[in-house]
């Protein structure tokens, strides 16, 4: 499936248009995805350590892998909304761009991996699951979410 | 099978696809930033 149009059409959209001609407000939508980013990786930083018996060993890991997965949700929705506009600034120079195809890989991957397999696994009780695959899911989750932010980054140097 | 053995499959069956993909992407950008590093500096 070839997206080049869907990219031609957000390089023209008045999302473009104001993000081009405005400078404060896409150094203001930055700060958003900026601040989305580190929400929802600290709820990912907190859960995995928790799941690798780092931090928080007092509260069992059910009670606060459920009490990031708000937070998770809202960094994300404002990573995706800010991200978007963000794009529109230099769509079609993304397009070309191999570092932010590994980004949305990544993410996809993410999201498929929090939303299918890890939230639907975590909702039994975490003695049940071998504590093995407990560290995996753990690792796993930290890597992935961390090659999201770090190839997010390293578009800007590609 | 019980779901959750199912899911606990499937969690580690990404896990590893997951793990090896990404060794091999980073491994790929290390070499990379290495190779500037080299033609930069010798």
């Amino acid at each position: 499936m070839d997206l080049y149009p869907f990219f031609d059409w957000l390089d023209t959209s008045l999302l473009a248009d104001i993000s081009k001609a405005y400078g404060g407000v896409f150094a203001v939508v930055q700060m958003f995805h900026l601040l989305g980013l580190s929400m929802l990786g600290g709820m990912v930083l907190l859960g995995d350590l928790r799941l690798l018996n780092l931090v928080m060993k007092d509260v069992p890991s059910e009670v606060v892998i459920e009490n990031t997965y708000k937070w998770f949700n809202v960094g994300l929705v404002m990573v995706v909304i800010s991200g978007i506009f963000m794009s529109s600034a230099v769509a079609l120079k993304l397009y070309y761009n191999t570092m932010f195809w590994a980004k949305m890989s990544s993410l996809a991957a993410g999201l498929f991996f929090v939303y299918a397999i890890r939230r639907p696994l975590l909702r039994f009780d975490h003695d049940t699951i071998r504590p093995m695959t407990l560290r995996l899911i753990a690792i796993t989750s930290i890597l992935i979410w961390f090659t999201v932010a770090a190839s997010g980054r390293w578009i800007g140097f590609s | 099978m019980k779901n959750r053995d199912i899911l606990e499959r499937a969690a580690i069956g990404f896990a590893v696809i997951t793990l090896v993909g990404l060794a091999w992407f980073w491994s790929v950008q290390v070499g990379w930033v290495i190779e500037t590093l080299e033609m930069a500096y010798g």
